[in-house]
């Protein structure tokens, strides 16, 4: 009797334990494809539904970029929101906190799961390695529908999140789409040393040399000029020089816009004589003590500029620069070394896409239109509550100042730095900087003349012929990238070794395969 | 008829006599079924155009395409070599420590102070290498490291920049590997010690055996089956390292990569932003493979010469 309990409780718990290979569960691989087939079709049929005006509220996954864990002011921020949502579009939001950096890698986890995610973020990536894997869905039958404003505000931004052909994002926010670059000092230093600053002034490499060298000759050792992320790959923070990257990054060569904003040649920038000026300049800057001798194994690179001993960084900046420009909770006084030029680098920098998980795409694209066209939603996205986490000081109907309620916003219930949602000049203005920032900011985009704008805006590369040698051509890439940048090889050894290493890649074949649909998409133009 | 019979009756008597013992075991097979067994056939991924839309099933195959990416690059014997030969160090320096400290170990007469040795030395095992990183960090870094700044300006040497230089490499990563690794493995080889027969001892010491000559002779070939079998179980991974060590610890710094770049460091470093599921499978894929033929053909051979220790 004892001997057939236990053999009947051993075989119940054998077959149990089989079982839970075959249930329906999301995260099991076999049921993937079925999953992936029913949330289509039924994609598709809620779509009808919706346009009838279905009185059912959908639930939209959408994913939250955020710096720390959320906390208890993040969900009244939420609940907020989907008072606003469910009255006006019939959408529960429920945001899928993430890393910034990690958003796609994230999404792409959930998604090839099968789990459900409507909206995700594409931050800093193009968004060919979604499309390319079948992770995210065109929106090219639902934009006018359902994302009407998204299309009035952005404008030609939209342009930039096609690729193939197809429409697979749209832009996050309206920022003006220039990009300008410089060196960031802190205040301090530049008082100090009784430097000057032109605002307007665009100043050469060798001026900005002349500034490192006194300030060194002051502070002595163990002081340092600026620290180079060792997650950008592109010289001094794209500081250095211009240039458009129809892939998004650099393994699929770079257009050169300091040479020219006509030229349609693909270069490798590695080649280039730019670059190797700018090797030399480093290896240079890194015997002189500018740069720390540990920078190129620095993990805490983004944090490192606000340490005392360090002097400031190269990084983008606004192009109407506040005027009293500040970061690392102090002053600082910027030194442009760039125009403000337009380039598309590969699509937005930071888009939405809508993953082919989703259950409703139509309804989640009326979530983010939803941004664009309600400004008390966005702002309460952005900042929170008015009176918890900012206060108004001034207000003339259009526009507002506010001002975060702490020293460190980061002390607030509630606190987001990312400026990714709706309209940006529908966004309050911080103080102190005057109440049609805004306004100025518009105005210094449209300034822009047509020749800073980048000649392949509107042109994508189509990777799918290329993958293994663009992931090859990445591979040697990583492993040279942050010496260089840090100045720690002697570049007329190191950089032939560094371009040989890229062509027994493939990158001439990466570069040929972009200049050949470059070309073709530029005949198609005309 | 009865040979069957016979059968039966033994498995029934085996199963009534260790039905606990096989209970002990469910969880862990069951973890085995699910985790092993049943995604094996996701071997599949590395042969096909991963496409999401049309699930595992339905995207189209691709041939050997995807393990293109492997040769594809200068390095790809470099990265082998690199790979081999650390396994292959690793193993040696880390069972001779092993088996050093798990002899001496046993030496040791106070209970407690063993108790607290081995414990001690098991403390690194568990640490996370990115822990291990920053503690390396703190010695090997130009700026302020320990050795830079303490112990070459006593010895009147010029600092060095570690984290630039690969030749000093292999020592340091076999020192850290060993290190945060000898705690874990000695615990096999010291139970195994602890079960010799103190009879042995005894006899020996009635011949006049110093401890030496007893531990040449007794404890050393007593502990060659296990030895050889954690061999043979280590040859199945030898196309496998440890990518927090690789990684983590050089702080994957360029200038190191022609000795310290591994299979899995090169992967991970190539398909992190590119998310290829086809190419990281085909990586997997291949690894696993090269480490089945190898654990099988030793196998083999070890039967031939020593029946007993051959795992199956």
């Amino acid at each position: 009797m004892k001997k057939k309990v236990i053999a009947l409780i051993l075989g119940s718990a054998l077959a149990a334990a089989s079982l839970t290979g075959c249930s329906g569960d999301n995260n099991s691989t076999a049921d993937t494809s079925s999953m992936q087939t029913t949330t289509t079709e039924e994609g598709s049929e809620t779509t009808n539904e919706s346009a009838a005006g279905s009185d059912d509220i959908v639930e939209i996954f959408w994913q939250y970029p955020a710096i720390s864990d959320v906390g208890e002011g993040f969900y009244r921020m939420e609940d907020a929101l989907n008072e606003m949502m469910e009255r006006d579009i019939g959408v529960h939001v429920t945001f899928v906190p993430t890393g910034l950096m990690e958003s796609q890698q994230n999404a792409i986890l959930s998604v090839s799961t099968g789990e459900q995610l409507d909206i995700c973020l594409s931050a800093f990536t193009s968004v060919a390695k979604l499309v390319e894997n079948g992770l995210v869905q065109p929106l090219d039958d639902i934009i006018e529908e359902y994302g009407p404003d998204i299309l009035e505000v952005c404008g030609a931004a939209v342009g930039g999140c096609y690729y193939d052909g197809k429409l697979y994002g749209v832009p996050t926010s309206s920022t003006a789409m220039y990009t300008s670059y410089g060196y960031k000092m802190k205040k301090v230093y530049f008082d100090k040393y009784g430097f000057e600053n032109d605002r307007d002034k665009l100043y050469t490499f060798d001026e900005i040399e002349e500034m490192f060298s006194v300030v060194k000759a002051g502070e002595g050792d163990n002081f340092y000029m600026f620290t180079p992320w060792n997650n950008t790959v592109e010289p001094l923070n794209s500081s250095y020089l211009e240039f458009d990257k129809p892939s998004g990054d650099l393994t699929a060569g770079v257009v050169m816009l300091n040479r020219s904003f006509d030229e349609l040649t693909v270069y490798n920038l590695f080649e280039t004589p730019e670059y190797e000026e700018f090797c030399k300049r480093m290896y240079d800057w890194r015997q002189k003590g500018y740069i720390a001798p540990d920078a190129s194994v620095d993990t805490d690179y983004s944090s490192r500029a606000a340490n005392d001993n360090y002097m400031g960084n190269f990084s983008g900046i606004g192009g109407a620069i506040a005027e009293n420009p500040s970061d690392w909770n102090q002053d600082i006084v910027v030194y442009r070394t760039i125009a403000p030029y337009i380039a598309q680098n590969g699509g937005r920098n930071m888009t939405w896409n809508i993953p082919v998980t989703s259950v409703n795409p139509a309804k989640a694209l009326e979530a983010i239109n939803y941004l664009f066209k309600n400004k008390e939603a966005t702002w309460l996205i952005l900042y929170g509550f008015e009176g918890e986490e900012y206060e108004v000081v001034e207000d003339n109907g259009v526009d507002k100042i506010i001002r975060y309620l702490a020293d460190n916003p980061q002390d607030l219930p509630y606190y987001q730095p990312y400026g990714i949602y709706g309209d940006r000049f529908a966004w309050p203005v911080f103080y102190p900087n005057s109440i049609d920032f805004n306004r100025k900011i518009g105005d210094y985009h449209d300034q822009i003349p047509e020749s800073k704008y980048s000649p392949i805006i509107g042109y994508s590369f189509n990777q799918s012929s290329v993958t293994v040698e663009m992931a090859a051509v990445q591979t040697v890439i990583e492993q040279y990238y942050t010496t260089f940048n840090s100045g720690v090889l002697d570049p007329d050894k190191a950089l032939p070794e560094f371009q040989s290493a890229l062509k027994a890649a493939g990158i001439d074949k990466v570069i040929a395969e972009n200049q050949r649909q470059l070309d073709e998409w530029a005949a198609s133009k005309k | 008829m009865k040979n069957k019979n016979q059968l039966v009756h033994k498995i029934k008597i085996t199963f009534s006599q260790n039905w606990l013992y096989y209970i002990m075991v469910l969880p862990g097979l069951i973890y085995l079924l699910i985790n092993s067994y049943l995604p094996m056939f996701g071997i599949i991924i590395a042969f096909k155009k991963m496409d999401f839309s049309k699930g595992i099933f339905g995207s189209e195959w691709n041939g050997l395409n995807n393990f293109r990416f492997l040769f594809a690059t200068n390095d790809a014997w470099i990265i082998t070599r690199n790979t081999i030969a650390y396994s292959i160090i690793f193993f040696i320096v880390g069972t001779f420590m092993a088996i050093l400290f798990a002899v001496c170990l046993n030496e040791v007469t106070n209970k407690i102070s063993a108790k607290l040795y081995q414990t001690i030395s098991l403390l690194p095992y568990l640490m996370s290498w990115v822990i291990v990183s920053y503690l390396a960090f703190a010695f090997l870094s130009s700026e302020s490291g320990f050795i830079n700044k303490s112990i070459l300006p006593i010895l009147g040497i010029d600092s060095i920049s570690w984290y630039h230089e690969k030749d000093y490499w292999p020592f340091i990563l076999t020192f850290v590997s060993t290190w945060k690794g000898v705690g874990y493995s000695m615990i096999l080889y010291y139970s195994n010690i602890l079960g010799i027969n103190q009879d042995y001892f005894e006899a020996a010491k009635i011949d006049g055996a110093s401890k030496l000559r007893q531990i040449r002779y007794i404890t050393l070939p007593l502990l060659k089956p296990t030895v050889i079998t954690l061999l043979i179980l280590n040859l199945g991974s030898i196309f496998r390292s440890d990518f927090g060590l690789f990684y983590q610890v050089t702080k994957n710094s360029g200038p190191l990569y022609p000795y310290t770049r591994t299979i899995d460091v090169y992967i991970y470093q190539a398909l992190m932003k590119n998310a290829d599921y086809g190419m990281s499978s085909a990586a997997s894929v291949c690894q696993s493979i090269i480490g089945f033929v190898l654990i099988i053909s030793a196998n083999k051979f070890l039967r031939k010469y020593q029946a007993s220790s051959a795992l199956f």
